[in-house]
């Protein structure tokens, strides 16, 4: 009788296509035929790819649904193969508001919807902080950071990266870099560094699995021969898990004002005009061949936001609009953890706190 | 008498060659255009080292599934299908309840077919999206094996996520 049943229900049983309407209904439905099912029963491979098509929340659900399912998303391989979907599955936008005193300098951190485009983007006049809602960011994650905020804080949104986040604190002269996961809640505090930074860069060299920050110091300099002032950039790297920065000699130095977080495909891209050329190009530096290279701009461009998906190899397209003290950088939530980056003991994990540290909860 | 080999050769070329696939759960046969079936890289290893006789027995896939996963390649070999339709084709293949989801993932594992794989593990992954831990149960037939303080405890640690949840 009862095999019959299943039989007949796997013929007829609508209930997945309709699972939103009728929610409850098909969970009723589920149970009565749930017979000698498990899903646990499928491959352990199958049952990491099924659950890293998931979106970072639902993700969190299924770490308390049972004990294999929590080892398999706190595996490291979970998290490698989640990143690859996850440009498929979650956008997010981090914000700073940058028009406030730096003591109220938030970082927000917004989910766009698994089908947004460009058309779900930011589209307000007003800091993100007095209207954390808009209609079509549902049940945001929402990220404020008071923990960098410490003496006259000066926090910049470096860049973002497989799901981490790297900021930069320079209100004294030892500029600090933080990597975060905010999805994990992981902070990891790279070394000092003993000079003002001008600009850093986040990316991550997909051979060796490095994670590495790059910083540029701005330094005049007067020819003694011909009295000519003239600037360069020194930039200066380090790899996370590593205790100490690496100079890799003198770079293009990035346009003032420009955007300096475009990471794609193992490179980090920028606008420079390399001190003498007229006109635009773009330079960019091999995270893995820690070298630089510069091509040409063809034709005027404005920067934007993009984010792009290695998987379907396209690119998305976000729009952050609102007063210009807003900066703003495309972040794809992931599981990638810092403690799998802290082998040994080079890299310090704090973690965060609700209550002091860095608030993470939903605003819906 | 000369043109003996000649005439093997053109016996077997312009002829489509089929393959019987046999569902060894139902015993249920069926003949397919080999170009379609050889999208499965297990039958197609099969065939490359001569493994593969006039029957291919299909052990653990029933004649149901093994239909679906027939549809599913004669729809990607078709070389005049648009993507937009293989989308619609795909998406009514997994249309399907959960019970017909695992068989076919696990079908589309064995025999090696990986955009079938693709689908059918992201229509799985679709049925408990944004659904509570309670509901994922349910659903994927799994059997809670925490203690309430230890399921507590992982919760604790993405509260978060939970806000509006029971």
């Amino acid at each position: 009788m009862d095999i019959e049943r299943r039989k007949r229900g796997r013929e007829c049983d609508p209930s997945f296509e309709e699972r939103d309407d009728e929610q409850g209904q098909d969970l009723t439905a589920a149970t009565d035929s749930a017979l000698s099912f498990c899903i646990l029963e499928l491959p352990t491979h199958l049952l990491y790819d099924i659950l890293s098509r998931l979106p970072p929340k639902t993700i969190f659900f299924c770490k308390c649904v049972c004990k294999t399912f929590l080892k398999i998303v706190r595996d490291p391989y979970f998290a490698e193969i989640h990143v690859t979907k996850a440009p498929d599955v979650a956008a997010s936008i981090v914000l700073q508001d940058c028009s406030v005193p730096s003591e109220f300098r938030f970082f927000y951190m917004l989910d766009l919807e698994e089908t947004s485009s460009s058309s779900s983007s930011y589209s307000n006049h007003h800091p993100p902080c007095r209207h954390p809602r808009r209609s079509g960011l549902s049940k945001s994650l929402t990220v404020r950071n008071t923990k960098f905020l410490f003496c006259s804080g000066k926090v910049t949104l470096v860049g973002s990266c497989n799901g981490l986040l790297c900021l930069r604190h320079d209100s004294r002269p030892p500029a600090l870099h933080y990597i975060c996961n905010p999805v994990l809640g992981e902070l990891v505090v790279l070394p000092p560094l003993t000079f003002f930074v001008n600009y850093s860069g986040f990316g991550f060299c997909p051979k060796t699995k490095q994670y590495k920050v790059i910083c540029f110091i701005c330094l005049s300099c007067i020819d003694p021969m011909t009295n000519i002032l003239s600037t360069k950039a020194v930039s200066e790297i380090c790899t996370l898990g590593t205790q100490s920065w690496r100079r890799i000699g003198d770079a293009p130095g990035p346009l003032p004002q420009c955007s300096f977080n475009s990471f794609l495909n193992g490179n980090l891209h920028w606008l420079t005009d390399h001190g003498v050329s007229a006109s635009n190009l773009i330079c960019s530096f091999d995270f893995e061949t820690e070298q630089f290279s510069i091509c040409p701009v063809t034709y005027p461009f404005r920067p934007s936001l993009l984010s792009y998906s290695p998987r379907k190899g396209t690119f998305k397209n976000f729009k952050a609009l609102g007063t210009d003290h807003i900066q703003a950088i495309a972040h794809i939530p992931s599981f990638v953890s810092l403690k799998d980056m802290a082998r040994g003991k080079t890299v310090k994990l704090d973690k965060w706190r609700t209550g002091e540290g860095m608030h993470i909860y939903i605003s819906s | 008498m000369a043109s003996a080999p000649e005439n093997e050769k053109n016996a077997s070329a312009p002829e489509k060659k089929t393959l019987t696939l046999k569902s060894m759960i139902n015993n249920e046969e069926f003949v397919v255009d080999e170009h379609v079936a050889l999208q499965s890289v297990t039958i197609k290893n099969m065939v490359d080292s001569d493994c593969a006789g006039d029957v291919i027995p299909v052990p653990t896939i029933s004649g149901e599934i093994l239909a679906l996963v027939i549809e599913y390649c004669k729809n990607h070999a078709n070389p005049s299908a648009s993507e937009d339709d293989l989308k619609k084709a795909d998406a009514g293949i997994v249309a399907k309840d959960i019970y017909t989801l695992i068989d076919l993932v696990l079908a589309a594992n064995f025999l090696d077919i990986k955009g079938l794989l693709e689908v059918t593990s992201q229509k799985i992954a679709d049925s408990i999206k944004d659904l509570p831990h309670q509901d994922v149960r349910e659903i994927f037939g799994v059997e809670n094996d925490y203690t309430p303080e230890e399921e507590a405890a992982v919760r604790a640690e993405h509260d978060w996520a939970f806000e509006g949840f029971p």
